[in-house]
């Protein structure tokens, strides 16, 4: 089921006054697709998956499932009127209830006879091989057979749009590795409208058919995972997205005979190619992998002293300043050690430049 | 070794701090009870010879009419009225858990008979149940549910239900504030959850937040029964156990026997009641989990 989201607004009323949670999100999502919402803790993902399953109504704007109006002027359709699923953070599985308990909840609630509820919450456990635990209490289990059991509870129910809010961050690191790619192929296999909030680029990256970044309530990018990557729309994208993190240098844009350029404190870094630039102070961003150092200078090399050469297996992750900014680079020559003269060169056709 | 000797020291050390407390509990909990328990094998009636009769005094209460009246009653009682003080209290905490403006001021207006001594209460419902000026029966009569006033108190049936009320009133906020304190506990993501897997209100209510309040509930209704059954303030204002002895509790009947100077057989009624209080109380520390070490 497609998803559409018209200058979505929600703002929370406390002691200390009003504030604005989200502010005026505008979102098409299409059927079938893996759609992640990321960004850091606090900016408002949760409060949109509420909004999405009916659990909290927005202040403005309007929330559409496959072109019927759920929430906007005047109308508002609660969980019960919504075939959403949801996946919280806490998995939420029910403690009194066993295994098979939990996920028949929402078949029971549904009025579904009972044979049939009996076949579906088979089947589901055994598409995330979780039968032999239907007879167990939540409390018996661990996090992540927990997690299986909430996935299951979620798809029993043949929802039309899942929600997960962060389900893997209380996994650790092997187990979340593994369960992000049985998640993807879940989701492939049953083909539902998914939305995955989480906080973890990596994540965001490797399930999403296309990533919105969110931040302090507002939409920042909306992109496939790779046009995020490449092209990220603003500083803060840029640094949320990839690891290590992009370099950010404040510089001068100058013109010299028709050719654009980057510069620190006359200090020419860079020629740009981008058409449209203006000239004047500015921001330019690269990634580590888009600066090339050598023990030789080269066209268009700056000399920098290398302070600090972290090595992370194939690569080394060497850190100097260059014109001042410090900056970190990739390198695969493991005789570019501490203290060494060297000379880095910014790959032209991999600097953005954000105004 | 040297931790050993620490652990002794400590021991020693312990009890000496908690000897004004074991002081106390002997003085004032195990040597009356010791000392209830060894009347109730004496015929010990003032100004008579005190003789030693063993168990007659136990064998008589259970052939004496007015005991088992007396007993009957106050299980009548406690089914009745710890029933009626959970479904209520239960209700009010259900309000106060809802996003209500004034929220602490409604909170501490319901704790408010909880909070009165039981004899001013009592005094209160005194009035209310009063024949010629009471607020009963001004309103039994204005809103024609009576054709005249109610002679409350003179009836068997009518001493029950003021009984119940007064009682239901002081104690219902008790439950009120422990159940409100267990709704509180409710994880709200498990309410979410459950609203998303489409549940109504009052199937949320029904499916998660009943079930995770047993615990809470059973310790509440435990509570209510181990208190009710020592009930004697509120009879003892108000029907002063009338009329005709049909609202004498236990408590109220051992009394009575120790005021007429009869301290034998008052005392074996009161182990009686002591017996079937310790037996609740040991259920109570079992389910609630207290005797397990941590
Ligand atoms: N019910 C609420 N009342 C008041 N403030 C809230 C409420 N829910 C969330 N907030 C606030 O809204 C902001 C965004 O919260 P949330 O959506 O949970 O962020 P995220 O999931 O991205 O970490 C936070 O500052 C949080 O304190
Ligand atoms: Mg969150």
């Amino acid at each position: 089921m497609n998803i559409s989201l018209k200058s979505l607004k929600k703002d929370f009323t406390s002691a200390r006054g009003k504030f604005t949670v989200l502010d005026s999100v505008d979102l098409e999502i299409k059927e079938g697709e893996f759609f992640v919402l990321l960004g850091p803790s606090g900016c408002g993902k949760s409060t949109l998956l509420n909004l999405l399953a009916g659990l909290e109504k927005p202040s403005s704007g309007e929330i559409s499932f496959g072109g019927t109006l759920m929430a906007g002027p005047g109308k508002f359709t609660g969980p019960r009127g919504r075939n959403v699923a949801m996946v919280f953070q806490s998995y939420a599985l029910y403690p009194h209830l066993t295994v098979f308990g939990n996920i028949a909840f929402p078949l029971n609630i549904a009025k579904v006879p009972k044979p049939e509820i009996k076949e579906r919450v088979e089947k589901a456990a055994a598409m995330l091989g979780i039968t032999a635990l239907l007879g167990s209490k939540p409390g018996e289990l661990s996090g992540g057979e927990r997690q299986r059991v909430a996935i299951a509870r979620a798809v029993v129910r043949r929802p039309d749009v899942l929600l997960f809010d962060e389900p893997l961050s209380n996994l650790d690191a092997q187990l979340r590795l593994a369960t992000r790619v049985e998640l993807k192929k879940l989701q492939r296999e049953l083909g539902i409208t998914s939305i995955y909030v989480t906080h973890d680029q990596v994540e965001a990256m490797t399930l999403g058919d296309r990533v919105a970044v969110l931040k302090d309530g507002k939409l920042q990018q909306l992109d496939t995972p790779m046009g995020l990557y490449e092209r990220p729309a603003n500083r803060f994208v840029a640094q949320f997205i990839g690891f290590p993190p992009m370099n950010l240098m404040d510089c001068t844009l100058t013109e010299e005979a028709g050719a654009m350029a980057a510069g620190i404190g006359g200090v020419r870094l860079v020629p740009l190619k981008k058409p449209g630039l203006k000239t004047g102070p500015a921001s330019i961003g690269i990634r580590p992998s888009d600066i090339e150092v050598s023990r030789e200078p080269v066209p268009g090399s700056v000399p920098v002293r290398i302070d600090l050469a972290e090595p992370l297996g194939r690569d080394i992750l060497l850190s100097f300043s260059l014109a001042g900014t410090e900056v970190s680079a990739l390198t695969g020559d493991a005789g570019l050690t501490e203290g060494r003269e060297a000379h880095a060169r910014l790959i032209p056709e991999k600097v953005h430049v954000f105004i | 070794m040297a931790g050993r000797g620490e652990v002794v020291t400590g021991g020693r050390e312990a009890y000496f701090f908690i000897a004004p407390l074991l002081l106390f509990v002997f003085a004032f909990i195990v040597f009356p009870i010791a000392g209830t328990f060894f009347s109730s094998f004496f015929s010990d009636v003032t100004f008579m010879g005190k003789k030693f009769i063993f168990l007659s005094n136990y064998t008589h209460a259970f052939s004496d009419p007015g005991f088992r009246q007396a007993f009957g009653f106050t299980l009548t009682f406690i089914a009745v009225a710890v029933p009626l003080e959970l479904f209520i209290g239960t209700a009010f905490a259900v309000i106060l858990d809802q996003e209500l403006p004034l929220r602490g001021l409604w909170r501490a207006c319901v704790l408010i008979p909880w909070a009165i001594p039981s004899a001013v209460s009592a005094r209160i419902w005194q009035l209310i149940y009063n024949y010629g000026y009471g607020l009963a029966n001004f309103i039994a009569v204005h809103s024609g549910l009576a054709d005249g006033p109610v002679n409350w108190t003179g009836t068997a049936s009518g001493s029950f239900i003021a009984l119940l009320a007064a009682d239901v009133w002081k104690t219902a906020p008790f439950v009120a504030l422990i159940v409100l304190a267990g709704l509180q506990a409710v994880p709200s993501d498990l309410k979410a959850q459950a609203r998303v897997d489409r549940a109504t209100s009052f199937q949320v209510f029904r499916l998660v937040t009943l079930p995770l309040l047993k615990p809470v509930l059973t310790v509440a209704l435990l509570f209510r029964t181990i208190d009710t059954l020592r009930i004697f303030d509120v009879i003892y204002v108000l029907t002063g156990g009338g009329p005709g002895g049909s609202t004498t509790s236990v408590s109220l009947y051992a009394y009575n026997y120790f005021a007429g100077g009869d301290f034998g057989y008052g005392s074996a009624v009161s182990m009686l009641l002591f017996m079937v209080s310790f037996g609740l109380s040991w259920l109570y520390v079992r389910l609630a989990g207290f005797g397990e070490a941590a």
